[in-house]
C-alpha cells in the first residue's frame, strides 16, 4: 500500500496518523471541575445569513459564540494536542493511559478529533 | 493460530477474517464451505476459475512448497501464487478430514515465490476447532471460551462497546465488553452502567465472586408463555474487570423447552469473573 495520499487527493491511514493537529488561536477554555472542560470559540455566520442580517439590520457582528464541554476522556484528548504530537502519539498515550485496545484508542480519537475539526477547533499540519 | 504480534484483525465476518499490519492488508482467511477429501486439486481448479472470472485475480498452484511445512494429518493442503493488478502473495487451500470444510488462507506477501518462514508459521499452527470442545475467541482484548456447539452470529465492535453474539439450538450467548471502565465508574455504579446498556428486569441482582473480583447477577424468565417449550430463561452476569479496565457482561438465554441449562457464565470469560 502507498504511503502517498490517494489521487483524489484524500489522506491515507498512515499519513492521517502522521500529522500533527494544532488547536486554533481563538478559544478559550474553562475547567468545570476536575473532569470537565468547557471550550467557547466564535463561529462566522454564513455568507447568506449575513447578508439577511445587513438587510433586517440587526448589528454588525459577524459571528457568534458556541460552547462545547468536553468530558474527561476529551480533555485527556485535548491536552494531549500540543502542536507536537502526531496524531499517532496522542492515540498510544490515550491507550496507555485509558489501558484500551490501540485500535480502539485510534478510532475514538481520530473521531474525536474529526469533530473537533468541523467545529473549527483545530486544523492538522 | 499463531500470527505475528503486528498484526492486527481488520474486519470479522461470519465466514471471513481480515488481518492488517502497518504497511497494509497482511491476511486473509475465508471459510470456504464443505470439503471432500482426497479432491483438493479440483477445489483448486474451481478456485481458480472463480475468481479469475469474479475478481480478475490470476491464481496458480505451486507444488514445492507442500512438504516444508509439518502439518497435522487431519489437513490436506494446496499452495497457490495469486496476483492482481495491485498486489500479489501466495495462498494456501486447507481442507480438514474431520469437520469437512474447507479454508483459503491469502498471505499479501508481495511475492509469489517460496513462502516466508512467517506464512509457513501461520499455515502450521492453523487449526479448525470442528465443532468439539470448547471454542477459544480472543478479540480485542476479550477472552472467552464457548461451547463446541456456538456458531458466532453477530457482532459490534464500537469504541468503548464490543458485543459479541453466538448461537446455538435453543440458546443464546451475548458477551458485551464497555470500556474505559475508569470512566464509565466515575459517576455510576456497575448495576446503572449495566442497566443503561441492556434490558434488565427491576429486581435487585445478586452477588457473586471474591472481593478482588465481586459480580452481579441477574436470573429471570421472560415473558409469560402459554407453553413451557416457548418460555425463556435468561441469566446475565457483570464485573468490572480492574487489569483490562472494562466492565465485562455475559448474557445467556435458553428457550426451556429444549431442557438445556443455563450456560456457567462465570468461568467463560478469562481475567473476568477470576
Amino acid at each position: 500500500m502507498s504511503l502517498e495520499s490517494d489521487t483524489r487527493g484524500r489522506l491515507n491511514r498512515y499519513d492521517a496518523l502522521a500529522s500533527v493537529p494544532i488547536k486554533s488561536a481563538d478559544i478559550e477554555e474553562h475547567a468545570v471541575g476536575e473532569s470537565s472542560l468547557i471550550l467557547t470559540y466564535q463561529v462566522q455566520y454564513r455568507p447568506m445569513f449575513q447578508k439577511i442580517r445587513r438587510l433586517v439590520a440587526r448589528g454588525h457582528s459577524k459571528g457568534f459564540t458556541r460552547k462545547v464541554e468536553l468530558d474527561l476522556l476529551g480533555v485527556g484528548v485535548w491536552r494531549l494536542i500540543d502542536g507536537k504530537n502526531n496524531v499517532q502519539t496522542i492515540v498510544r498515550r490515550f491507550a496507555r493511559t485509558h489501558t484500551l485496545d490501540i485500535r480502539e484508542a485510534e478510532v475514538s480519537v481520530t473521531l474525536f478529533l474529526r469533530s473537533l475539526g468541523k467545529k473549527g477547533l483545530i486544523g492538522m499540519r | 493460530m499463531d500470527v505475528p504480534m503486528d498484526w492486527h484483525l481488520s474486519t470479522l465476518g461470519v465466514d471471513h477474517l481480515f488481518f492488517d499490519r502497518e504497511c497494509g492488508a497482511a491476511l486473509e482467511i475465508t471459510w470456504a464451505g464443505k470439503f471432500y477429501p482426497g479432491h483438493l486439486e479440483t477445489f483448486m481448479v474451481r478456485f481458480a476459475r472463480r475468481v479469475q472470472k469474479c475478481f480478475t485475480m490470476t491464481v496458480t498452484p505451486i507444488s514445492s512448497s507442500l512438504d516444508r511445512v509439518d502439518l497435522d494429518s487431519k489437513m490436506e493442503v494446496a499452495w497457490f501464487a495469486w496476483a492482481i493488478p495491485a498486489s500479489r502473495g501466495q495462498g494456501v487451500l486447507m481442507g480438514c478430514r474431520r469437520c469437512r470444510r474447507l479454508f483459503i488462507l491469502r498471505f499479501f506477501t508481495d511475492s509469489t515465490d517460496m513462502p516466508d518462514p512467517w506464512v509457513e508459521r501461520v499455515v502450521a499452527s492453523f487449526q479448525e476447532n470442528c465443532g468439539k470442545g470448547m471454542g477459544k475467541w480472543k478479540l480485542f482484548g476479550l477472552e472467552l471460551s464457548t461451547p463446541g456447539c456456538f456458531r458466532l452470529s453477530s457482532y459490534l465492535f464500537r469504541p468503548g462497546s464490543f458485543m459479541v453474539d453466538f448461537k446455538a439450538q435453543g440458546q443464546r450467548l451475548t458477551a458485551h465488553s464497555w470500556g474505559p471502565a475508569s470512566f464509565l465508574l466515575l459517576k455510576n455504579d456497575l448495576e446503572t452502567v449495566a442497566r443503561t446498556r441492556v434490558s434488565l428486569p427491576d429486581t435487585n441482582p445478586g452477588s457473586g465472586g471474591d472481593e478482588q473480583c465481586p459480580f452481579l447477577v441477574w436470573e429471570w424468565e421472560g415473558g409469560a408463555r402459554p407453553f413451557a417449550f416457548m418460555r425463556q430463561r435468561h441469566r446475565f452476569i457483570t464485573c468490572h474487570n480492574l487489569g483490562g479496565n472494562r466492565i465485562i457482561a455475559l448474557k445467556s438465554s435458553t428457550r426451556g423447552g429444549y431442557g438445556l441449562s443455563l450456560l456457567d457464565l462465570a468461568g467463560m470469560i478469562k481475567g473476568g469473573f477470576g
